[in-house]
C-alpha cells in the first residue's frame, strides 16, 4: 500500500516524503511523539503542497483529480489486488522485492490512467489541441498521441482540424 | 509568518491513537499540526484516501499503525 502510494505520488510529481506510514504501540507515547514530531519537521522543510515541486493551483488540482480517478478505476483495482495477491503466495514482503514488483506491474498502469484522466478532463472544458495537451500534462507527443487514439477507437473523442473534443451523441 | 503545515493523519484505533491518548495523559509536548482520523486498523487505509487528503490540500499524510 505504502510503495504504490508513493508511486502515485511520484507520478502526479509530488514529494513521495510527503506520505509516511510509521508504527508505535499503545504503550509507546514517547515514540509516538518522537513520530509526528519528526513528520511535522520533515513537512515543514519541504513546505506548502505543491510549491517546491514546481506545480501552480491549477495543475496540482487537475492532476490529483486525475488521481483520485485512477484509485478508483477497476483495472488500477484489479491490478493492485492481484499484486498483493501475487505478493502473499509467494511470501516475500522484503520492501525491495515489492518496490520492484509496483515498479514492474503498477508503474506503467499508473501513469497512462494518469493521463488519461488528464487528457479527459482537459477535454471536457471544450476542445483542445494537442499542443495545449502537451504543454498541460507535460507527457510526451507518442504518450499524449497514444492515450487519444485509444479514446476515439473507444468513440470517445473526436478529431476536428487540429483540435480534439469529446464525442457528443 | 512561518509555515505552519496541515498534516492528515490515519491512526489505528489500537496502537497509534492509543498511544496518542498516553501522550496526552503524560503530557508531553507535541506539534499541533495534525487532524487525526481514527481507523479501527491500518489495514483499512487505501491509496484512495490519501490521494483525497492531498486533494483537499492536506500537506503531509501520516499513517500510524
Amino acid at each position: 500500500m505504502a510503495e504504490v502510494t508513493k508511486r502515485i505520488l511520484e507520478a502526479v510529481g509530488l514529494n513521495p516524503a510527503r506520505f509516511r506510514i510509521d508504527w508505535a504501540s499503545a504503550a509507546e507515547a514517547p515514540r509516538f511523539v518522537q513520530i509526528v514530531t519528526d513528520f511535522t519537521e520533515a513537512i515543514k522543510k519541504i513546505g506548502p503542497l505543491g510549491e517546491p515541486e514546481g506545480l501552480d493551483k491549477e495543475t496540482l488540482k487537475l492532476r490529483l483529480a486525475a488521481a483520485r480517478e485512477l484509485c478508483t478505476k477497476n483495472r488500477f483495482r484489479a491490478a493492485y489486488g492481484n499484486l498483493a495477491r501475487a505478493i502473499k503466495k509467494e511470501g516475500d514482503y522484503s520492501p525491495e522485492s515489492i518496490a520492484r514488483k509496483v515498479e514492474e506491474k503498477l508503474v506503467p498502469l499508473i501513469k497512462k490512467e494518469l493521463l488519461e484522466a488528464e487528457i479527459k478532463a482537459l477535454l471536457a472544458k471544450g476542445p483542445v489541441s494537442i499542443e495545449t495537451l502537451l504543454s498541460k500534462t507535460g507527457a510526451s507527443q507518442e504518450e499524449v498521441t497514444a492515450v487519444l487514439e485509444g479514446l476515439s477507437k473507444r468513440g470517445q473523442v473526436v478529431r476536428e482540424g487540429d483540435l480534439w473534443q469529446p464525442k457528443t451523441s | 509568518m512561518a509555515f505552519e503545515p496541515k498534516i492528515l493523519s490515519f491512526f489505528c484505533h489500537w496502537c497509534c491513537y492509543a498511544a496518542a491518548d498516553s501522550a496526552g495523559v503524560a503530557r508531553y509536548q507535541y506539534p499541533p499540526n495534525n487532524r487525526v482520523v481514527r481507523v479501527m486498523c491500518t489495514g483499512r487505509i487505501d491509496p484512495r484516501f490519501i490521494v483525497e487528503a492531498f486533494y483537499v490540500g492536506a500537506d503531509g499524510v501520516l499513517v500510524g499503525g
